[in-house]
């Protein structure tokens, strides 16, 4: 909880002068705690005689949360809800009506009020509403805030996705323009390096739309899961099999130290992402002639997946961005290896699917160790 | 003939550009980041460079072009930015180079024809 308050600024807009004054002594000490969010709220009271005085000064600093008297001299609560405060959402109003008709409640809420008191009311039923209000001013203050932070990502998102997808066709487009002209001459084999680095690309473009896709199915929950006890080392092994012309290519030594009979109730398709984007990453970043050690163990109620690798590692501040979405290590060593940028992204998310987690051991020039804890 | 630095994170893009530019008779150094980019260039002392905006974040490319103009070596090469703003953002978005905002002198859009780039590439090079 924190300890300093955040003030909230409340207006009281009535023509009684004895209920501006009341409600501002009751008010300028009371204290609402928010749990939910770990703060706590006091207010500093202003009070105005009638809505055209308040409406003036509404434009330099708004209240937070207003009581609004139904009936004013002039302008009424009812029009300033109706014409002013009802276009903002973040100020709460209470509206203070003469009679408990359910008629005008029913209107003031309606037109957006939040609440409503109806006169005359007793000091606790004040602080009990304007708890409420603050409450609710706090809490909704928060989902805006979430609301834009979520907009905010998603198009940073939207905006490297799109990127992603574009530099590879603009990689072949380049290409065609070349081969279009004949750059190189008339002979075709003149242009096998283009047409290879093409294909690349476009499988480059297509594993990152798969991964899209799976990444997609995972966060929407749209994709049926089937729990069935995997038998651990067997996946494992139909994941380093998968990576074997891979791992050939780079002659690395590959190992698998499997705990016997360690099974896991889980869905096929997921384990095997898991799997298979640590695997394929642990031999694509290893150097020539390194190894790759998956293990496999039951440790404290949870199966325990290690996958290490002789790379070049990672250095702390990358390690710590490296399961955000399209977050790619780029260096020299690196720059010339495909990948989606998703793929441990997707794997953190699948952890989390099982209430068990990933996390990455590494240390620069020496190799990095995976670690996948997957609760039993 | 010209001496042209291609700064681009993209391997396929260097090489479309070195193919390109060295078949028009070009002397080609490549750096594929911005900050090698910048060493190379203070190095090699090209006569144009060709450098992309986005690399490694959305806007690497403008920093290093801050960083080119503010050395007194690179000050006044010409600069042919690479971009996708028109993909980005529709046909209808004219970039201008700003001394400001953007110090570059000319844009070529990706994905790039060989023509215009050869086009761009003579202009500032002023021929």
């Amino acid at each position: 909880m924190s300890s300093e308050p955040e003030t909230l600024r409340l207006a009281v807009v009535d023509d009684e002068l004895g209920i501006r004054l009341g409600v501002t002594s009751i008010l300028s000490d009371v204290t609402v705690e928010i749990p939910e969010v770990g703060s706590r709220v006091r207010l500093q009271v202003s009070s105005w005689a009638d809505g055209e005085s308040f409406l003036a000064a509404l434009d330099g600093t708004a209240p937070q949360v207003v009581l609004l008297d139904s009936k004013l001299p002039g302008i009424g609560g009812m029009e300033i809800l109706e014409g002013t405060l009802s276009g903002r959402p973040e100020v709460v109003t209470i509206m203070i009506t003469a009679y408990a008709t359910l008629e005008s409640a029913v209107r003031a809420t309606k037109l957006g009020a939040y609440d409503f008191l109806a006169k005359p009311f007793t000091p606790e039923e004040l602080r009990v509403t304007v708890r409420k209000a603050i409450h609710h001013h706090v809490l909704a203050a928060q989902a805006r805030r979430l609301m834009e932070e979520n907009r905010r990502v998603r198009f940073q998102f939207i905006s490297v996705l799109a990127h992603e997808l574009k530099s590879p066709i603009n990689a072949v487009d380049g290409y065609l323009d070349l081969i279009r002209n004949r750059l190189l001459g008339d002979e075709l084999a003149a242009y096998g390096d283009m047409i290879e680095r093409s294909s690349l690309r476009i499988g480059g473009m297509r594993k990152l739309i798969n991964d899209l896709l799976d990444l997609t199915r995972i966060e929407s929950g749209q994709r049926v899961r089937t729990l069935e006890p995997l038998e651990l080392a067997e996946l494992a092994r139909a994941a380093l099999e998968g990576q074997e012309t891979a791992s050939r290519a780079l002659d690395l030594a590959v190992t698998l130290e499997a705990e016997p009979g360690l099974t896991l109730q889980a869905d096929r398709m997921e384990l095997e992402m898991i799997l298979n984007n640590l695997v394929s990453n642990a031999v694509k970043y290893n150097r020539p002639g390194g190894r790759v050690t998956v293990r496999l163990a039951r440790r404290d109620g949870a199966v325990e997946l290690e996958v290490a690798d002789t790379g070049w590692g990672l250095s702390r501040d990358e390690a710590d961005r490296l399961f955000s979405d399209f977050v790619r290590i780029k260096n020299d060593h690196t720059r010339d290896i495909p990948g989606s940028g998703l793929g441990l992204s997707l794997v953190k998310k699948l952890c989390a699917l099982y209430g068990g987690s990933v996390t990455v051991e590494s240390e620069p020039t020496v190799g990095s160790t995976f670690r996948v804890r997957l609760p039993l | 003939m010209a001496k042209i630095l291609c700064i681009d994170d993209d391997r396929d893009v260097i090489e479309f550009l070195t193919l390109t530019l060295k078949a028009a008779g070009h002397t080609i150094e490549t750096a594929p980041d911005g900050a090698s980019g910048f060493q190379k260039a203070l190095a090699f002392l090209p006569d144009l460079i060709v450098l992309d905006v986005m690399m490694a974040n959305t806007t690497e490319g403008v920093g290093t072009a801050f960083d080119l103009r503010g050395n007194a070596s690179t000050a006044k090469t010409p600069i042919l930015m690479l971009t996708s703003i028109n993909q980005e953002f529709g046909n209808a978005f004219k970039l201008q180079s700003d001394a400001k905002n953007l110090p570059v002198d000319d844009f070529v859009e990706k994905p790039i024809a060989s023509k215009t780039l050869l086009e761009k590439v003579n202009r500032l090079l002023g021929k």
